[in-house]
């Protein structure tokens, strides 16, 4: 019997090895995969869109689909915005259920959102300060806006992006949406 | 000379033994080890997922402190997901009974409306790409979608054209469906089994052509 396990103990080793080597290439790979891939939701979403300004996304189709699993259930704006020069301010208006501001950083962690409550309006007015930095610049009460309106958000990265997201309510409020959509602003801080 | 050369054939063949032992045990845990992470990632695990019925959801979707199966999982996707803690978004690739979705099938999403909460049902190809079709039909909202009387709907999900909810699946192959829930301070879909399978609709497949 001891003979049996001594015969057997140089394929345990090479078992164990082979075990722990599969782990440790599993662990790596998955560890790996979000530094290898570019940041593809990232670069295709902020192609062509201006740093620190809100745009207007192309409806959502199959030749105008910058995502895979972008609904077209929603019509969407966008600010990729830049922190590194000075503060953002965002503000928009949510007034209905299914409308959404999102903020993104390029590896596609989504730091913040606000929703839409049913039966009032959400205002969302945000200050975004650099990581590790704290903003310097005119204050909102220098811009002749009350402290409380825009809340300062320190943001995980220095870039990013805004995702403005207006249901679909049907062909009726296409109209309205679009302008509540083009009302959103983004813009960067004087210093 | 002769027993020289003896030698020298036995150490050449231990030596190709051994080596293919060697390329045989690397390759072995190379393929192991790749497959498993990209099953984890890819498929997701009950650790990182949760599944129910034929719908399936990423914990910690767009989650800051997301772990890494869910994190390589969006990248490798390249999709964008919202927070999970703020939206529910589940994901079939098979009907009801399990079997994968395809366009040559015609299907029926079945549900119930969710009060007070917006959501909505989207088809996609199997890579996540909107289907082509004529009527620029890509998804239905809670908004959009006409309800029964009684508060439940159908979609149908077809080449054809079809009365009421109708989602066209053209040529597309095999299909993925998506259910999101935006949830507005509660949660409108619970995390345990039982509340998520009462909320979610069913896929039934109809015919096939």
């Amino acid at each position: 019997m001891k003979g049996l396990f001594r015969g057997l103990w140089p394929n345990a080793r090479w078992a164990g090895a082979g075990l722990c080597a599969i782990g440790a290439l599993h662990i790596l790979e998955t560890l790996a995969t979000p530094y290898l891939l570019p940041a593809q939701a990232y670069n295709s979403l902020t192609a062509g869109a201006a740093v620190n300004t809100m745009t207007l996304l192309p409806p959502v189709s199959p030749t105008a689909q910058k995502v895979p699993f972008m609904s077209a259930d929603a019509s969407y704006a966008i600010c990729p915005f830049d922190t590194q020069k000075g503060a953002v301010a965002v503000t928009a208006s949510l007034p209905a259920p299914g409308w959404a501001l999102a903020l993104y950083s390029p590896e596609g962690e989504n730091f913040y959102v606000a929703v839409a409550q049913p039966g009032r309006p959400t205002s969302v007015s945000l200050l975004l300060v650099a990581p590790d930095d704290r903003f310097t610049g005119l204050t909102p009460q220098a811009q002749g806006l009350s402290a409380k309106d825009a809340a300062q958000l320190k943001v995980p990265a220095s870039q990013g992006f805004v995702l403005l997201k207006a249901p679909d309510q049907g062909q009726a409020y296409k109209r309205q949406s679009q302008a509540t959509l083009q009302a959103a602003r983004c813009s960067a801080q004087a210093q | 000379m002769s027993f020289a050369l003896h030698q020298f054939k036995k150490r050449l063949v231990y030596l190709t033994l051994s080596s293919a032992q060697t390329i045989a045990f690397c390759g072995a845990v190379l393929a192991a080890g790749s497959v498993s992470a990209c099953y984890a990632v890819n498929t997701g695990t009950s650790l990182t997922t949760q599944k129910v019925g034929p719908w399936v959801t990423w914990l910690s979707a767009g989650q800051q402190g997301a772990d890494p199966y869910t994190r390589a999982h969006y990248a490798a996707l390249g999709a964008l997901p919202l927070n999970s803690e703020t939206a529910q978004l589940y994901t079939a690739r098979t009907d009801s009974d399990g079997n994968r979705l395809h366009s040559s099938c015609d299907y029926a999403i079945e549900g119930r409306a969710i009060a007070y909460h917006w959501w909505s049902v989207s088809v996609f190809d199997d890579a996540g790409r909107l289907i082509a079709n004529p009527a620029d039909r890509f998804a239905f909202t809670s908004d959009t979608i006409g309800l029964r009387a009684d508060g439940s709907f159908i979609v149908s999900l077809s080449r054809d054209a079809r009365p009421d909810n109708w989602l066209p699946t053209g040529g597309a192959g095999r299909l993925a469906i998506t259910f999101q829930v935006l949830d507005l301070g509660v949660r409108a879909v619970a995390r345990d089994d039982d509340t998520v399978e009462k909320t979610l609709p069913t896929i039934r497949r109809i015919s096939c052509k």
